[in-house]
């Protein structure tokens, strides 16, 4: 599992949170499977788990739903609609600190992958599909604590 | 258009003895709206041509010291782009047509006319706007062909990838209880489909291969550090077959330039190969050592060897030497094509030995680094 750890400095969140059970996470993906397999595992983790099918959804369940943690899909209509969504939530200063996990299809271990890396740097991990159900609690937990 | 507005004001370099002809040439040039710089011999000019990039030179071909056709000679390797023209005297209309053959675009006699120069010099940088336009369309094609595949490796694995992620939510008894039957044949589901994505991995990556880019990321490496990586990430593997491994290196190896990335690719797949075709509690041996103006890298078995009439075809392309599907080892059949592969782009070279129930040797040899004296 490859992941990189966002560039941003956390340290100013002294709130430690120990107890992660209820908090809500927002799926971004227009991939209907994909949003029902993973809401399926967070839900057997105890968090609650809302959708969106695209970028603009996204954005919207965003603004109406204030979620603890996003998980985005990078490839959905447009070839990097993952990102844009990145870049509004970064713009917005009620969602700039928000945990953000970043989950795609594409093959990010070959060396030789022409693929902009820079474009996901902006999140706190970047995960490859398929996420086994264990890794991916792992890295949310790691991401919301 | 930003093209086009680019070369309405270009950078022209002008080359000649005579202060005369360079004054007036920038003169006349500087009125038509270019930035125009001059040099009063060869050597000087091959200077400036690398501070000041130029779209078009000047060059007078006669002139004391460096030759006008020497120096024509010397831009056009530094730069096949840029537009040359060269100032050449009445008599020698035949050394000009010389030039031509040597990379000048075009020839002006003198003595020319105002007229005459500002015509050549405009139509020699329609040439290198051209030029420049083909050359940025050539690299969007490599973009457009480079997000093609990336985007088809993207389609190909995604329903893939859904499909596992629901089959491991079912293992984990997310959907429901699961009898083990049905979870033994889940996993065995699993285990395939998770085998076909590396495969799509690793054919998309050699598909798109780049030595050119490749070579970008070049830096001096050790190959003994390279070996005893990929051992440690191996170790696990043969200790499950029981299989020893070990390194023989020679002391302060050279150091060779490549790519750490792609290295790490063969080093995995030469030892894993050693591990996965070995018999229990077979052994491994890497080796690595100078040789002449080479570091050789060796990974010797004593495993299920290779026969004899299947050698020449093991670096093939989804070429397996046990291609049943019952196989006990399953594989993609990439593994030393992109070996092969790698190696070819780092100047080295591959060879095998095997002897069929014996064992089999992989033989590489990558140019060591020469750092050159100063002076020599």
């Amino acid at each position: 599992m490859i992941d990189f750890y966002r560039p941003f400095d956390r340290s100013n969140r002294t709130e430690v949170i120990m107890n992660l059970k209820g908090k809500r996470i927002l799926i971004i993906d227009d991939d209907p499977d994909f949003v029902r397999s993973t809401g399926m595992i967070l839900k057997s983790a105890g968090y609650e788990v809302l959708e969106a099918f695209s970028g603009k959804e996204g954005l919207e369940k965003s603004k109406a739903e204030n979620p603890d943690l996003y998980i985005i899909d990078l490839m959905m209509e447009t070839y990097s609609e993952g990102s844009r969504v990145v870049e509004a939530l970064i713009e917005d200063e009620n969602t700039r600190d928000k945990p953000r996990i970043m989950i795609t299809s594409v093959d990010l271990k070959g060396p030789w992958d022409s693929y902009p890396r820079d474009e996901w740097l902006a999140c706190d991990f970047l995960l490859q599909k398929p996420v086994p159900p264990a890794e991916l609690l792992k890295y949310v937990e790691k991401a919301i604590a | 258009m930003e093209l086009i507005m680019l070369l309405e004001k270009a950078n022209v370099l002008v080359i000649d003895d005579e202060e005369i002809l360079r004054n007036s040439c920038k003169k006349i040039l500087t009125e038509e709206g270019h930035v125009v710089r001059w040099a009063e011999n060869g050597d000087q000019g091959l200077e400036v041509f690398k501070e000041f990039h130029p779209d078009l030179v000047l060059i007078d071909l006669k002139m004391p010291g460096k030759s006008g056709m020497e120096v024509l000679e010397e831009l056009e390797s530094e730069d096949p782009d840029v537009i040359k023209i060269v100032i050449t005297g009445y008599p020698t209309v035949s050394s000009a047509l010389d030039a031509m053959k040597k990379g000048a675009y075009d020839f002006i006699p003198k003595p020319f006319s105002p007229d005459e120069l500002v015509l050549i010099v405009t139509r020699g940088l329609e040439k290198r706007r051209l030029l420049i336009e083909k050359r940025a369309l050539l690299i969007g094609q490599e973009k457009i062909r480079r997000n093609m595949i990336s985007l088809v490796s993207h389609e190909l694995r995604a329903p893939i990838a859904a499909t596992v992620q629901y089959l491991e939510v079912i293992l984990e008894g997310m959907a429901g209880e699961v009898s083990s039957e049905a979870e033994d044949l889940i996993r065995r589901c699993d285990e395939r489909l998770r085998e076909m994505l590396e495969l799509i991995n690793k054919w998309i990556n050699l598909a798109v291969f780049d030595p050119i880019k490749m070579a970008e990321h070049f830096e001096d490496v050790n190959l003994s550090e390279m070996a005893l990586k990929s051992m440690e990430l191996l170790k696990s593997s043969a200790a499950k077959k029981k299989v020893r491994l070990s390194l023989e290196a020679q002391k302060n190896v050279p150091v060779i330039m490549g790519s750490k990335i792609c290295l790490e690719e063969v080093f995995n797949n030469l030892i894993g190969n050693a591990i996965k075709y070995n018999r229990k509690k077979g052994r491994v041996e890497v080796k690595i050592y100078e040789q002449e103006n080479d570091v050789c890298f060796e990974v010797n078995d004593n495993g299920i060897g290779i026969e004899k009439e299947n050698l020449p075809r093991i670096f093939d392309e989804f070429y397996r030497v046990d291609g049943r599907r019952n196989s006990p080892i399953q594989g993609s059949g990439l593994g030393l094509a992109i070996v092969k592969t790698m190696v070819d782009a780092h100047g080295g070279a591959i060879s095998v030995d095997s002897r069929f129930g014996k064992g089999t040797s992989f033989k590489i040899r990558l140019p060591k680094v020469i750092h050159l004296e100063k002076g020599s």
